[in-house]
């Protein structure tokens, strides 16, 4: 059936199409049954009678919402920022030099995403136990970059890839010392693949839960957190309307990325022709 | 760094810093990874203490003894296998026939737009997917009330196997989506054709050619889901009944409720190991660079 639809005549057997179509379906329904309660006078996930905002208004009331969700933006930024200076100074030596032991550097760079979150979550919690570092802000901060930097560093190192060095050397030739030729050449060059590495690192801590679980201890509270004990202990109906929220956001940094890598594509197609 | 460096003859010019630039991002790892994972080992073999019920410096197996060998984890690996192995299975019948399309039928001018179709809900925070299954499974929830009128349907799926396998399915979907796209797109389709002309029927033509043609995607897609399913804590957390107790709840469990480290990290080591086996067998039988290099 699916070989059928490779036959350049066929364009597609409507069978597959419509298989393939179902699962699309099957993605974005429980997504859309959440925005749909969010609306919901009743506050539940049925078919609305009709249509309120007072959840998004209650909302405005929810101190503890609204203070997970600045401390969710304050970790994700500094996160980002962390991350992506990291993945610049990692991908930067790896692109750069052979040397014996690359293989395992570069391995261990990609541990992190090996070990099951469960598992991350329990070393760092007896770690910062051990050497005495109390759970709160930092912890979860120091979990959110390592858990982040493993594809922070992937999308840095794509710009890397196809970097022209020679256009290092010329300006090395021309005097420039290597801590200009980095700001000067290099910095602006890597830089869209930098603002990607930032962006993912964003949204994979705003949206992180398992280790912040496990490190966050009493005090601090993020976002996902607030969320799942919200879940877990009552159901409030105002966290259909966070939730949206925040797949809104997702969702706008998702497109802004895809964006800006479909202008970059698009630049370096006039350049090249 | 200094400006003497930058005049010596070229190929020399980075000859430290490479070194220092790696320095920071490996003393970081090592600092907050390595070691983390090492006393991890540490504690798999220490023991409690039986006055105080504190943990204390010891060597022993019987952590490991009592994971592997106790009918009550014995049983809670199984099912974690179980489990992970059937959400695995179904993800791939629905999976493969969208990877596929995606890849390889539809126009490719609408390939970038069905890609991001799949993106969408992947980016979508991880918790809130967990969480619209509640509402969708729940007793008088979405399905309750619009279909909950054909016979058999008005109990609650909430809190049953079923529940947390369409939870692991719809959450990692598209991590297995993605691997399988990338093996059709590939796929040349001359193969396809020639095996038309030599008379073979659909059925055969994807046996014989596509299927095989395909496997690196279909290898890869099955470890990436496997992996954060076996290792899973939330989704049976939040839509699993007290009977679908997964490894990593009892993980938890061990440094929460039982408050139990030296255990707990023996069973964090058996986990690890077991994800590790599998990864050794995707980078064996995958070409991952086939996979993610184009």
């Amino acid at each position: 059936m699916a070989a059928e639809a490779t036959r350049p005549s066929s364009g597609g057997s409507p069978l597959l199409r419509i298989y393939a179509g179902l699962v699309y379906v099957f993605l974005f329904a429980p997504i859309l049954v959440v925005v749909l309660t969010s609306f919901n006078p009743e506050g539940r996930a049925t078919i609305p009678n009709g249509l309120t905002t007072q959840w998004y208004a209650r909302l405005l009331d929810d101190g503890q919402i609204l203070d997970a969700l600045w401390t969710s933006l304050q970790i994700a930024i500094v996160t980002a920022l962390t991350a992506s200076t990291l993945g610049l100074l990692a991908a930067y030596g790896l692109s750069r030099y052979r040397f014996p032991g690359r293989g395992a550097v570069q391995g261990l760079f990609y541990l992190p995403m090996l070990v099951p979150g469960v598992v991350s979550g329990v070393a760092f919690i007896i770690w910062f136990n051990r050497i005495g570092l109390e759970t709160g802000f930092l912890t979860i901060l120091i979990a959110h970059v390592i858990f982040a930097l493993p594809f922070t560093l992937t999308i840095i190192l794509t710009s890397f890839a196809g970097f022209d060095t020679r256009l290092e050397e010329a300006a090395q030739d021309l005097g420039a010392t290597p801590w200009r030729t980095f700001w000067r050449i290099t910095f602006p060059i890597v830089l869209p693949g930098v603002l990607g590495g930032a962006l993912i690192a964003f949204t994979l801590s705003f949206d992180e839960f398992v280790l912040t679980f496990f490190v966050a201890g009493g005090g601090v509270q993020t976002l996902p957190i607030v969320i799942y004990n919200r879940i877990r202990y009552l159901l409030s109906p105002e966290i259909n309307a966070i939730a949206t929220i925040v797949m809104g956001f997702s969702i706008g940094l998702l497109l802004l990325g895809q964006l800006a890598s479909a202008i970059k594509g698009r630049r370096e197609k006039a350049s090249e022709s | 760094m200094s400006s003497a460096s930058a005049t010596a003859p070229s190929g020399r010019r980075w000859s430290i810093t490479p070194f220092l630039t790696l320095g920071l991002p490996i003393l970081v790892l090592v600092a907050f990874v390595v070691l983390p994972l090492v006393l991890i080992g540490v504690y798999s073999v220490y023991s409690l203490s039986p006055d105080t019920g504190l943990m204390q410096a010891d060597f022993t197996w019987a952590n490991y003894e009592r994971a592997l060998t106790n009918p009550i984890y014995r049983n809670v690996f199984l099912r974690t296998l179980e489990i992970a192995g059937l959400s695995t299975i179904i993800a791939l019948l629905l999976a493969y026939p969208v990877g596929y399309y995606i890849g390889a039928v539809a126009n490719p001018k609408h390939q970038g737009i069905l890609l991001l179709m799949i993106l969408i809900p992947f980016w979508t925070s991880f918790i809130v997917r967990t969480y619209a299954w509640i509402g969708v499974l729940q007793s008088n929830g979405f399905l309750d009330s619009t279909i909950g009128w054909i016979p058999g349907l008005q109990t609650s799926l909430l809190y049953t196997r079923f529940a947390v396998i369409i939870g692991f399915v719809h959450v990692f979907l598209p991590i297995m989506i993605l691997p399988i796209y990338a093996s059709a797109r590939n796929l040349d389709k001359r193969y396809v054709e020639a095996a038309y002309d030599l008379g073979a029927t659909p059925f055969r033509a994807f046996l014989r050619v596509v299927l095989p043609l395909t496997m690196p995607g279909i290898i890869a897609g099955i470890v990436l889901f496997f992996i954060p399913t076996f290792g899973a804590f939330v989704t049976p957390q939040l839509l699993g009944g007290t009977s679908d107790v997964m490894m990593g709840n009892v993980i938890a469990d061990q440094f929460g409720q039982a408050f139990n480290w030296p255990f707990g990290a023996a069973l964090s080591i058996v986990m690890t190991v077991i994800v590790i086996v599998a990864m050794t067998f995707f980078f064996r039988y995958a070409d991952v660079e086939e996979i993610y290099g184009r």
